[in-house]
């Protein structure tokens, strides 16, 4: 409310009449806003408005009779009429513009967008090299240079473009889909192997010689599919070669495994008592991390929300706002119940089957229960877990005699 | 004890939830002595620095005090501020 005072000003007003107290009702019928309404005498009020209303009171004027009476002027409007012929004012006016354009002369922010393989850090690292670092005269750079040199220094960048917009610097680059290296064919005899200790439960060969059978018990890097295959002649005897190949094959590997997780029944409860907001600038690139020294000495959470400040969208100021939430709490000492603690082992379990299944773990049977044992909870018992077989390692080709 | 007078203060927060806006009676919210929240009503009948009485369709109140000012006058709602010492409400007929 203040600030939008400020923006289009407010004036004190003296009110005498007879009919003060219709007058405010009326004022509020008519939705004008007052405040800071003092008694200044029988039948005699004074109080602020905004200058905007003050012409949508001649109806209520009228119809009360009162007589209204502009004693102070306060705001932006008020203030740039009164000092609008000072020298000096205009002077810093003048000031102000010449500075705010010798100003967008310069980059104050780097966009950069497309890089996946890349990292900011080291792109940003290159473009200071280059001279072009936050700060720079945007003269100076060569967005088409810039654009060959970065084509030149990494050959995973297919296109690239690079525009100076407002006061900043973006760059927009295309990478090479490393396909090639991710699958990288490799060589000679490639054996399939036991990803984990265990029982065989499945085995479907695609290519090479499967080792073991269904059920077999293996040790954790033996071989399970040969990266050969025997060739036969016509009358089914073995020819003196093996082809190697790359073995391939769905092969999964069963394993009882103990799991085993305790949660403690005492715990720290935050409580949060307070928020506290504050927002501070700063100059571009500097990071003087003033919000310590407004903070109390007391347990908090902050979290902070940066962002530069803009003038028409893409003309970037000099100066980072910085939007700070410190969520003050206190640790008070709780107990889980029966049902909470059960919650909390079973939301682990599930994380602990969701981590295992990105690798393609699974799990086919549990056996597990919950056990509270003096002042901790625990989660108890076994689960069966099936590793898929994806590992391959050289190996070599028999010898046939 | 303590869960006894929390068991009031819960059951005095639900009454006064419910009793929040009862048409035609003035509410009255007392910060200290210092504010006043003035809610509900219809009008100012009378202003001075000394005393503030106001109206609604069922009821009438008086604020007394010293050095009273309105720190806003809104449709719905006004603050009093200053020193206040009395609150008195009537019933508009009595």
């Amino acid at each position: 409310m203040s600030i939008f005072l400020s923006l289009f000003g407010s004036v004190k007003v003296n009110l005498t009449g007879k009919e003060i107290s219709r007058f405010l009702r009326l004022c509020s019928t008519y939705r004008i806003f007052l405040f800071d309404i003092s008694s200044e005498g029988a039948d005699e009020i004074s109080f602020f408005m905004s200058a905007r209303d003050v012409f949508r009171l001649r109806p209520v004027l009228r119809k009360t009779g009162c007589r209204l009476r502009i004693c102070q002027r306060r705001g932006a409007p008020f203030f740039f009429l009164r000092y609008r012929w000072k020298i000096a004012f205009r002077g810093s006016i003048l000031c102000a513009f010449l500075l705010f354009w010798y100003l967008t002369g310069f980059i104050w922010s780097v966009h950069l967008s497309g890089n996946s393989y890349l990292t900011e850090e080291y792109m940003r690292a290159f473009l200071e090299e280059r001279q072009a670092y936050i700060g720079c005269r945007a003269g100076r750079i060569d967005t088409v240079a810039l654009e060959e040199q970065i084509l030149e220094a990494f050959p995973e960048v297919i296109w690239t473009s690079v525009y100076i917009k407002g006061t900043s610097l973006h760059i927009t680059l295309k990478e090479q889909i490393r396909l090639a290296e991710e699958q990288e064919e490799r060589p000679g005899v490639q054996d399939l192997i036991a990803p984990a200790d265990g029982k065989v439960a499945e085995i479907f060969v695609r290519s090479g010689t499967a080792a073991v059978a269904q059920g077999d018990e293996v040790k954790k890097g033996d071989v399970l599919i040969h990266g050969w295959v025997p060739v036969y002649d016509d009358m089914e005897t073995l020819v003196k070669h093996y082809d190697p190949v790359a073995a391939d094959g769905d092969v999964l590997i069963e394993r009882r495994q103990p799991y085993r997780e305790q949660l403690d029944a005492a715990y720290q409860k935050k409580q949060w008592t307070e928020t506290l907001r504050y927002v501070t600038f700063e100059t571009a690139g500097v990071n003087a991390d003033l919000i310590r020294y407004f903070l109390p000495d007391e347990k908090r959470v902050v979290f902070c929300e940066t962002r530069p400040l803009r003038l028409f969208h893409s003309i970037v100021l000099p100066l980072t706002q910085n939007r700070y939430e410190a969520r003050l709490y206190r640790l008070k000492p709780q107990t889980y119940s029966r049902s909470e603690a059960e919650e909390i082992l079973l939301r682990r379990y599930r994380q602990f089957a969701k981590k295992i299944g990105k690798k393609g773990v699974q799990i086919t049977d549990k056996n597990v229960i919950i056990l509270r044992k003096g002042n901790v909870y625990s989660m108890e018992g076994d689960v069966l877990l099936r590793y898929p077989a994806k590992e391959l390692r050289a190996g070599t080709v028999p010898d046939v005699e | 004890m303590k869960e006894f007078l929390e068991q009031r203060r819960w059951r005095w927060r639900e009454e006064e939830s419910a009793d929040a806006f009862l048409p035609g009676e003035i509410r009255l919210t007392l910060a200290g002595s210092r504010r006043l929240l003035v809610e509900n009503f219809k009008g100012i009948v009378y202003f001075d620095e000394s005393v503030v009485i106001v109206q609604s369709k069922k009821q009438t109140a008086a604020i007394g005090g010293r050095k009273l000012q309105i720190e806003y006058y809104a449709k719905d709602e006004m603050l009093v501020v200053g020193s206040i010492e009395k609150i008195e409400v009537k019933e508009s007929g009595a």
